[in-house]
């Protein structure tokens, strides 16, 4: 490409191509050079034909050869490549900094180059026809028979043109600046939401014959055979051809109630098996049932934002009665239309709009540099206000990787064949104990294959299956000991208690008789009860453990996390009955899970924390996503929460309190109505700016 | 001004006048007027961004500026010391 190189400094460039630049071809360079090595920003500026490149030291070369490089990429670039780039991610589609930049200096400047330029009555007609929007939506809301934030600021304008429209045409200017803001952020928190949605792992389960294998879904292809189970999403749009599961399809259609799908019916991607197993012919474009399902998603929690920004509006709604009463007042009380007009003309709206979006904006975009996705305004809210935090065990306070420690075995069954049969059952199952189990089976080059009949998953509790005739069962103590009846002295139960200390034993039972007992070590998570004690300090009164393990394991990671309140040996209705009876006694619950029994409950907390590691179902249901398994995200969601709500608060504080201020001095008479309006309109301004700083310090990493 | 004149302007403006207004020269006058006006804002955008990339630029310079200085001072600090 041809270039002049404008300005330079070590690690920054600006390359100058000398014509304007198309806004897809801005958008094809910063992402084509942002991809080399060493680049660390790239900024387009499409008007004046310019491109900067900020970059460090590529990993083992020099400053000045990554220039080079730099450079020379640019030397061999072809137009055409330019001109047939294509965006690969919708983060690429988002819209820029830069734009924002871009269209609020475009209209500031257009605004004041108007006021200074076009004479008074085309000023007047054009400020006339801008007006026309506000006053349309003020007439609507008044024919629903709503006094509400449109309302005031059409009668806000219709005032200020009654006074010279010049202050109509700053109050206008304002509640667009606001509403570019809205846009932006909405339609960036959207794309970094299907970002992180496209993140998602996207493996299946290809069968072909007897075998089982995991592949990517792009390399599915119609006609395929895919198996979905307990806890799996469907990969794929497709018909059953085999087998039957209940089907959770409200990721499509809404419908919280699972159904159930047999032989010859449509399943479609996206939508999660919560019991059962089916085998899926693909008749669908993977990439295609991606996408939609991804869209539905994102459609769903623009619902949830629409109804996130009215909360910020509800407040400056409530106002506007009081507003024209005060005004009917005034214009009773002193018969002066300048009086008047300034009881209407400073709208708490602006202030409280434009604040609270920004806040939001720039909680977001805290929060996703910190690696967590929130999915709407709402959850900060909650976040800030929770009493109560709920953890799961397994996943969330633990690794998430179990691994198997030791055995016992019994009744001439020696290791292996107790490994054996236990992989052979837990093969299927994507609960952590189960890959426990399959990985150490795999460690120890033990081949088992299907040599079982259907297996019965029996939720929280174990695997039931016949294997060659024989009934064999594998679970916990519960599950194995008291509901299947399977005997064993009590001696030895008391030794392997003892032995087990803190891991889970695994019972496996063949025809009802305990063959071996497999212990698998869940270790926690560092730094653990650090998190807890620092989550204690923030406020969290109660912090609670549920889990589906045994008592005495339970007891035992809750003394090392520094957790009081556990309860174990919960199946997941437990988890979701305990939530809401929390809940009920008024508490704010926070809950904080990975796995598939966690998703009942996760729905029911007011606010809920999938981590990274979690099953699709459980990050779906849940409101908030990590990004990493790191349980000190939770300090950090939390403090972000706070202070953006004592933001919000002291925002709307100030907007309240210092625009009531300039409404007196209006109707006092001791301002004109045109210096409150400018004194309203710089202090929006300014709120606007500090509602925008960053919320947590920067760390070292950073 | 004598009532007269008044209604002979009106009745002009109201014949003549829309005649002149939507005949074809003044279709024309009116789209070069917008078309002036559309290029002065595409004016006013290029403006913006040209200051923007060199204000960006400004702003490097003096970070940088910063960063060597605040380099050097630790180099005599660590010279003295």
């Amino acid at each position: 490409m041809r270039y002049l190189i404008k300005n330079e400094l070590p690690g920054r460039i600006r390359f100058d191509f000398q014509g304007k630049i198309p806004e897809h071809d801005a958008v094809a360079l910063e992402e084509l050079l942002i991809a080399l090595p060493g680049v660390t920003k790239t900024v387009a500026y499409p008007k004046a034909g310019c491109l900067t490149v900020t970059f460090e030291e590529a990993p083992l070369e020099s400053l000045a050869a990554t220039r080079e490089s730099i450079v020379s990429y640019l030397d061999g670039l072809s137009l055409d490549e330019v001109k047939t780039w294509e965006p690969k991610d919708s983060l690429a589609l988002a819209p820029r900094p830069r734009h924002l930049f871009h269209k609020l200096a475009t209209m500031t400047v257009m605004h004041y180059a108007r006021r200074f330029f076009l004479p008074k009555p085309i000023l007047f007609a054009f400020r006339l026809w801008r007006a026309i929007p506000f006053w349309r939506a003020a007439l609507k809301s008044l024919r629903q028979g709503r006094l509400d934030v449109a309302v005031l600021d059409g009668a806000a304008i219709l005032m200020g043109f009654i006074s010279g429209s010049g202050a109509a045409g700053s109050s206008m200017f304002l509640l667009n600046v606001g509403g570019v803001l809205e846009d932006y952020t909405q339609r960036r928190s959207e794309s970094s939401l299907v970002q992180s949605l496209l993140d998602i792992p996207t493996n299946a389960r290809l069968v072909k014959g007897d075998m089982e294998f995991e592949v990517p879904i792009s390399k599915l292809k119609p006609g395929d055979v895919v198996v979905a189970r307990f806890g799996d999403a469907v990969p794929v749009d497709g018909e059953v051809v085999s087998g039957e599961a209940a089907i959770n399809q409200s990721s499509l259609t809404g419908e919280p109630i699972a159904i159930v799908r047999k032989k010859g019916d449509s399943v479609y991607a996206g939508t999660a098996v919560e019991e059962g197993e089916i085998m899926i012919r693909i008749t669908g474009d993977p990439q295609d049932s991606k996408i939609r399902s991804i869209v539905t998603t994102v459609e769903q929690s623009e619902a949830l934002k629409s109804s996130d920004q009215k909360r910020v509006e509800s407040m400056a709604d409530s106002l506007v009665p009081w507003n024209f009463l005060l005004a009917g007042i005034v214009a009773l009380t002193t018969r002066n239309l300048t009086k008047t007009t300034a009881a209407l003309m400073v709208d708490y709206s602006c202030a409280l709009k434009l604040s609270g979006s920004i806040a939001v904006m720039a909680a977001q975009r805290e929060s996703a540099k910190r690696g967590f996705t929130v999915k709407g305004s709402r959850y900060f809210d909650h976040m800030a206000e929770a009493d109560t935090i709920v953890f799961d065990k397994t996943g969330t306070l633990t690794q998430a990787a179990p691994a198997v420690c030791c055995m016992n075995t019994y009744d001439g069954y020696d290791e292996t064949e107790v490994l054996r049969l236990a992989a052979c059952l837990e093969e299927h199952f994507p609960h952590p104990v189960a890959r426990a189990v399959v990985n150490k089976a795999m460690k120890e080059g033990i081949e088992h294959r299907e040599r079982h009949a259907e297996v019965e998953y029996i939720v929280a509790h174990g695997i039931a299956s016949s294997l060659d005739g024989k009934r064999c069962v594998i679970g916990s103590e519960h599950f194995v000991l008291e509901d299947e009846g399977v005997e064993i002295p009590a001696a030895e139960l008391e030794r392997i208690h003892a032995k087990a200390n803190g891991s889970s034993p695994l019972y496996l039972a063949v025809d009802s008789i305990l063959r071996g007992v497999i212990f698998i070590e869940d270790p926690m998570k560092p730094k653990v009860a650090q998190v807890i004690a620092e989550l204690r300090e923030q406020g969290f009164k109660h912090v609670i453990m549920l889990t589906g393990d045994n008592e005495s394991t339970a007891k035992i990671i809750a003394e090392e996390a520094g957790i009081t309140e556990f309860v174990a040996e919960m199946l997941p209705e437990d988890k979701h009955e305990y939530v809401k009876k929390l809940q009920a006694e008024g508490r704010r619950v926070c809950m904080v899970g990975d796995g598939v029994n966690d998703s009942p409950a996760l729905s029911a907390a007011h606010v809920s924390v999938a981590m990274s590691g979690g099953s699709a179902v459980a990050r779906e249901a849940a409101d908030i996503t990590l990004v990493s398994n790191d349980l000190e995200a939770l300090v950090e969601l939390r403090k972000i929460s706070t202070i953006l709500m004592s933001r919000m608060n002291k925002g709307y504080g100030f907007a309240i309190g210092f625009n009531s201020l300039l409404m007196a001095l209006g109707i006092g008479g001791i301002i004109t109505p045109q210096l409150s309006s400018a004194l309203h309109n710089g202090s929006t301004v300014m709120l606007s700016a500090w509602e925008a700083r960053k919320f947590l310090p920067e760390t070292a990493e950073e | 001004m004598h009532p007269g004149l008044l209604v002979g302007a009106g009745f002009l403006l109201g014949t003549a006048g829309i005649k002149a207004a939507t005949s074809k020269t003044a279709r024309k006058g009116y789209v070069k007027t917008i078309a002036c006006g559309l290029k002065a804002k595409e004016e006013v955008e290029t403006v913006i961004d040209e200051a923007k990339a060199e204000f960006d630029d400004m702003m490097a310079e003096a970070g940088y500026e910063k960063k060597v200085e605040v380099e050097e001072e630790a180099d005599e600090k660590a010279i003295e010391a």
